[in-house]
């Protein structure tokens, strides 16, 4: 078989790095794994299963993944760290998830799509959840309705939240930012929010834009530049729910760089 | 997580429903133990597959919700590494076919930065740049060559264990990913010689 060249293998390791989770991303995913998994599988799935024409064995284990997921209760996505070991405390629900584990009894490439039909918050007229909502209008802008996200809660459409915003050029750039600042290249991240804060000045999404800016700043020590754009945040949003992660995030890097 | 009783047996619940062997000792295998142990592994392969944010941490996600579900009937013929990967190759098809990748939402802002102390940053951007170009090769593979390229050459996966786990022929997989290679070595030729036109 074809072995690669040296400069291959040198090429694959120096990338090697690069896929790894940034910080945080553990600890968020495991949030939304428990508040999952707590979720109680409805009725819906097993018909999900039985309709689905999948074999009777596979009916089975559906109700037998029915019946495990009723042992646990539901539990809110900003409250997931109470579940380890703890099965009660039912206060929002996450269907979906359940149903998708559920439905993996079933053939498992029928799940995604058993979950999507039967995500009643994929409809737009159907988002009930304020706090969803709030996020998504913060994180997102209006226009981003995103019916295709397999998170639930960032496909909470919140069209009628926030002022127009040009897409999709500008999400594609504060994205982008975003992207570059996780993965540690700040200057990027730096450079593409100029980019927006030119060729957008007046934007809706100009919170976010500042929160990215700081950040950024932060991880290359550009520590006045950090203080400009969360002056100009805190004077835009005073009430920004970016303020506290940036406040923290940047204090911890001031404190590494001074050690 | 519950206590594991004299025999060395969790209770059921949530967090513990299954055993490993380690050693000659049969510890507790529970979904925090998997998770800990291959979160890192589980989110290298979606992203080197092609998962981008914010959909890879739905995918990573459904991995380990469908672990937890099966952990009952994993046989251990495999390492846990090898059968999470199982897991997500199938979780990845299925959320290509029903989402196809499209994203609206920015990603949420990072709690922490990344800390780039450990690497200077000429090599910082020599290795951001090799992860650039190793995305772009990926991406103009087609799915059965990439998952190849990607479970042997980035998770040092052997070629029988990757045709169990997609469930081809050992040959078929060989095949892949000669063609595979052999790709990656022509991309890399095209580069250098852009490179060498451009000094």
């Amino acid at each position: 078989m074809t072995e690669l060249s040296k400069e291959a293998r040198a090429l694959l390791e120096a990338a090697r790095d690069q896929y790894g989770p940034a910080a945080g991303d553990k600890a968020r995913v495991l949030a939304k794994i428990k508040a999952a998994a707590a979720a109680p599988a409805p009725a819906a799935t097993a018909s999900t299963a039985a309709t689905s024409g999948v074999a009777a064995k596979l009916v089975v284990l559906g109700v037998a993944a029915l019946i495990a997921g009723a042992l646990v209760l539901r539990q809110t996505a900003e409250e997931p760290a109470k579940l380890i070991g703890n099965e009660a405390g039912p206060t929002k629900s996450t269907p979906e998830r359940a149903k998708f584990v559920a439905s993996e009894s079933g053939p498992a490439k029928s799940a995604p799509e058993e979950r999507a039909k039967l995500d009643p918050k994929r409809s737009p007229a159907k988002s009930t959840a304020p706090d969803a909502a709030k996020f998504v209008a913060s994180e997102a802008g209006p226009t981003n309705s995103a019916p295709d996200s397999v998170v639930a809660i960032e496909a909470e459409p919140v069209i009628e939240a926030a002022p127009v915003v040009d897409p999709p050029n500008e999400l594609v750039l504060l994205r982008e930012a975003r992207i570059a600042l996780r993965d540690g290249r700040a200057e990027e991240a730096l450079a593409l929010a100029a980019t927006h804060e030119r060729t957008y000045p007046s934007s809706a999404l100009t919170e976010e834009r500042l929160a990215t800016q700081a950040l950024a700043a932060c991880t290359i020590g550009q520590y006045e530049q950090a203080d400009r754009a969360i002056a100009a945040l805190v004077e835009r949003a005073p009430a920004s729910e970016h303020l506290a992660r940036i406040h923290r995030a940047c204090k911890n890097r001031e404190k590494k760089s001074s050690q | 997580m519950t206590e594991p009783d004299s025999a060395g047996h969790s209770a059921p619940g949530m967090w513990a429903v299954g055993l490993v062997r380690s050693g000659r000792v049969e510890a507790p295998l529970s979904l925090e133990v998997l998770y800990d142990a291959h979160f890192d592994d589980v989110w290298r392969v979606l992203r080197r597959l092609g998962f981008r944010e914010p959909g890879i941490d739905d995918a990573v996600q459904d991995v380990f919700l469908v672990a937890h579900r099966r952990l009952p009937e994993f046989e251990r013929r495999s390492s846990t590494k090898t059968w999470l990967i199982g897991i997500a190759l199938r979780v990845a098809k299925d959320h290509r076919r029903t989402h196809a990748r499209k994203s609206g939402a920015l990603d949420p802002l990072p709690d922490e930065l990344p800390d780039r102390s450990s690497s200077s940053p000429l090599e910082a951007a020599e290795k951001a740049e090799a992860a650039r170009f190793l995305d772009h090769f990926l991406e103009s593979l087609d799915e059965e060559k990439r998952e190849a390229f990607v479970l042997a050459e980035l998770e040092q996966l052997t070629a029988p264990e990757i045709a169990e786990l997609v469930g081809a022929n050992v040959n078929t997989v060989y095949s892949r990913l000669r063609n595979a290679r052999e790709r990656f070595e022509r991309a890399i030729a095209r580069r250098r010689a852009e490179e060498e036109r451009s000094r």
